[in-house]
C-alpha cells in the first residue's frame, strides 16, 4: 500500500523569513523520492508539513486527496524518521518499539526483529546509551517496519558509518519490492544514494528548483571534453554548470540533454560527450542560483 | 480504510506509563513516612497520618507530572501518526484516572495504618483540622482531594505547554498564570493553601461554593489547554 502526498502552492514563513516559497509538488505512490537540498533549504520543514507535525502559512498539503493536518485516518499513513534527541531515553529498544506496534496497523514485529538483529543492535541496553550511529539504526528500524504508506526519512543515516548505510539501503530496497509505498529520502550524500531514487526533488532556497524522474535528469547533465575551441564552440549557446581546465584540453558540464544530431556532431569533432553525475548536478544547479 | 478511535490506547497507555511513576513516587513518600513514625516515636510526638502526610507532595508530584506530559509525550505522539485531539482526549482521560489512583493510593495505605494502629499504637495524629482531615468524611475529603490533584496536574500541564510552544521568555508568563490559578484554587479551599505563601481569601465554609469554585477552575485549564495545543507545531 503506498500513498500519495502532494503540495499545493506551499508557503511557509517564519517570523521573519520565507522558509518555503510557492511550492507545488506531487510525490507519485509507490516511488521512491530523493529530496535534495543544501542546508537550510527547506527539506526539513517541506517534510515536517506532510507529517501534520505544522501548517503551512498558506497553500494545502494533502494525503491521498485529503488535507493531513489532524486528519486522524492520513497521519496514521504518514511516518516522519528524523535524528531524534534520545538523551533523556532511559527505556531499551524492545520497549520503544512496542510504541510503534501499538499505534501503527501495517507494524511487522518479526521484520523489526530481524532489522535488529542485522544492524547488531543491542536489545538490553538503555537507548540513551547507545552510539549515534546506533540510534540512527534504531530509526532506521522504526521507520522500515512500521510499513506505513508514506514514509520519510529525513537524514537518517547522520552517525552511521558506511557499512551500516549500505545495509540500510539494501533494507529499504528489498522490502520496497515486497511491500511497496511511496519513500521521500532526504540527504545530501547524493553520490551514494543516487541509485535507490526514482525521481529527484532539488530545493533551493525554499524554492522547487528540480522536479523530475532520474532517468530525465541524468539526461540533462552533459560533459563535453576536447580541445578547448572546439569545446568553447559547442557550448556556446548552452548552460553551462561547470568547466575545467588542463593543458589545451577543456571539459565542460552542461545542462540541457543532447539531442541525437549535437551527440553526432561532438562526436565528428572528436569531442567526447559523458555524463555528469547527479552529485555534480546538485552542486552547481544550486551554486549557480548565487 | 475505517477508523479505529485511538484516544481511548493513549488514555490507556498514558495512565499506566504515569502509574509506574506514581508507585515509584509512593514507594519514597512511605519510607519517609515510616522514617517520620520512628523519629517521632523516639520524641514522643505525634505525626500526620498518611493521607494527610502525603497530600501536599503528591499534589507536587502531579504538577510535575503535568510539565513533563508536555514535553514528553506530544512529539512522540504525534510522530506515531496520532492527532492532536486524540492526544488531547486521551491526556484527559488518563488524567482523571491518575488523579482518582493517586486519591486511593494514599488512602488504601492509611487504612492499612489504621488496621495496624489498631493492634499497636502508632504516633499518628488523627486529629487535624485540615479538610483533609478524615473525620470529616472520607468522601468529601476524598472528592476534596482529586478535585486538587486534578487541577494541579493541569496547571503543570499548561506551564509545560506553554514552555513548549512559548519558548522561555513567555513562559515565564504561564507561571504567572499557574501562580494565579493556584491562589484561585486555594481560595475555594479554606484553610488549605497547598502552596503556603500564597495569600489566600476564602469564599467561606461552603463545600458546594469550593466544589464548584474548583469545577469551573478545571474546566477553564482544560479549555485554555485545548486552545493552546490544537494547532500547535511539534519540535523537532
Amino acid at each position: 500500500m503506498a500513498a500519495e502526498g502532494k503540495l499545493s502552492n506551499v508557503t511557509l514563513k517564519f517570523r521573519k523569513s520565507e522558509a518555503l516559497k510557492d511550492i507545488s509538488l506531487t510525490f507519485d505512490p509507490g516511488k521512491i523520492y530523493g529530496l535534495i537540498g543544501r542546508n537550510g533549504a527547506g527539506k526539513t520543514v517541506l517534510l515536517s508539513l506532510l507529517a501534520a507535525f505544522r501548517e503551512p502559512t498558506t497553500g494545502q498539503v494533502e494525503i491521498d486527496g485529503e488535507p493531513v493536518f489532524e486528519n486522524a485516518d492520513k497521519m496514521q499513513q504518514v511516518s516522519f524518521i528524523y535524528t531524534k534527541n534520545y538523551e533523556e531515553e532511559y527505556e531499551n529498544i524492545p520497549l520503544i518499539l512496542k510504541f510503534s506496534e501499538r499505534y501503527r496497523p501495517n507494524y511487522d514485529k518479526d521484520y523489526a526483529y530481524r532489522l535488529l538483529k542485522r544492524f547488531k543492535l543491542p536489545l538490553d541496553k538503555p537507548i540513551n546509551k547507545l552510539s549515534k550511529g546506533m540510534q540512527a539504526a534504531l530509526n532506521v528500524v522504526i521507520g522500515l517496519a512500521s510499513r506505513t504508506p508514506l514514509t520519510i526519512f529525513d537524514e537518517v543515516y547522520l552517525g552511521m558509518d558506511a557499512p551500516t548505510r549500505v545495509i540500510f539501503y539494501e533494507e529499504l530496497l528489498a522490502d520496497h519490492i515486497k511491500h511497496p509505498r511511496t519513500f521521500i529520502l532526504s540527504t545530501h550524500l547524493v553520490s551514494e544514494m543516487d541509485y535507490l531514487f526514482d525521481h529527484v526533488v532539488i530545493i533551493h532556497e525554499g524554492r522547487l528548483l528540480l522536479d523530475n524522474d532520474y532517468e530525465s535528469i541524468s539526461a540533462q547533465g552533459v560533459s563535453i571534453t576536447g580541445a578547448a575551441d572546439r569545446v568553447d564552440a559547442f557550448v556556446s549557446d548552452r548552460k553551462i554548470l561547470n568547466e575545467q581546465k588542463l593543458g589545451g584540453t577543456k571539459s565542460i558540464m552542461t545542462y540541457g540533454a543532447l539531442s541525437e544530431e549535437d551527440r553526432l556532431s561532438a562526436q565528428d569533432q572528436g569531442l567526447e560527450v559523458g555524463p555528469v553525475s547527479l552529485q555534480d548536478l546538485f552542486i552547481h544547479l544550486t551554486e549557480e542560483v548565487h | 480504510m475505517k477508523s479505529v478511535k485511538l484516544y481511548p490506547k493513549i488514555a490507556v497507555d498514558l495512565f499506566t506509563e504515569q502509574l509506574k511513576w506514581s508507585l515509584w513516587f509512593f514507594s519514597f513518600v512511605t519510607i519517609a513516612h515510616i522514617i517520620g513514625l520512628v523519629i517521632v516515636s523516639i520524641n514522643d510526638a505525634h505525626i500526620q497520618e498518611f493521607f494527610v502526610f502525603s497530600s501536599y507532595s503528591v499534589a507536587i508530584f502531579l504538577l510535575v507530572c503535568g510539565i513533563i506530559s508536555a514535553y514528553g509525550f506530544m512529539g512522540q505522539f504525534v510522530q506515531q501518526g496520532i492527532t492532536r485531539k486524540d492526544l488531547y482526549i486521551g491526556t484527559v482521560i488518563s488524567v482523571f484516572a491518575l488523579a482518582l489512583a493517586v486519591t486511593l493510593i494514599p488512602l488504601a495505605i492509611t487504612g492499612i495504618e489504621y488496621l495496624i494502629s489498631s493492634f499497636v499504637a502508632l504516633p499518628i495524629n488523627t486529629n487535624t483540622d485540615t479538610v483533609f482531615d478524615l473525620s470529616s468524611g472520607w468522601l468529601l475529603a476524598t472528592s476534596t482531594f482529586f478535585l486538587n490533584v486534578t487541577t494541579y496536574y493541569l496547571i503543570g500541564w499548561l506551564i509545560g505547554v506553554g514552555y513548549y510552544r512559548f519558548g522561555w521568555v513567555i513562559g515565564f508568563g504561564f507561571i504567572a498564570i499557574a501562580i494565579a490559578a493556584l491562589s484561585l484554587n486555594s481560595f475555594f479551599w479554606v484553610n488549605n493553601s497547598v502552596v503556603p505563601w500564597i495569600p489566600y481569601n476564602s469564599v467561606g465554609a461552603s463545600i458546594v461554593l469550593s466544589v464548584s469554585g474548583s469545577l469551573i477552575l478545571i474546566s477553564l485549564l482544560l479549555l485554555f489547554i485545548r486552545i493552546l495545543t490544537r494547532r500547535i507545531t511539534i519540535k523537532l
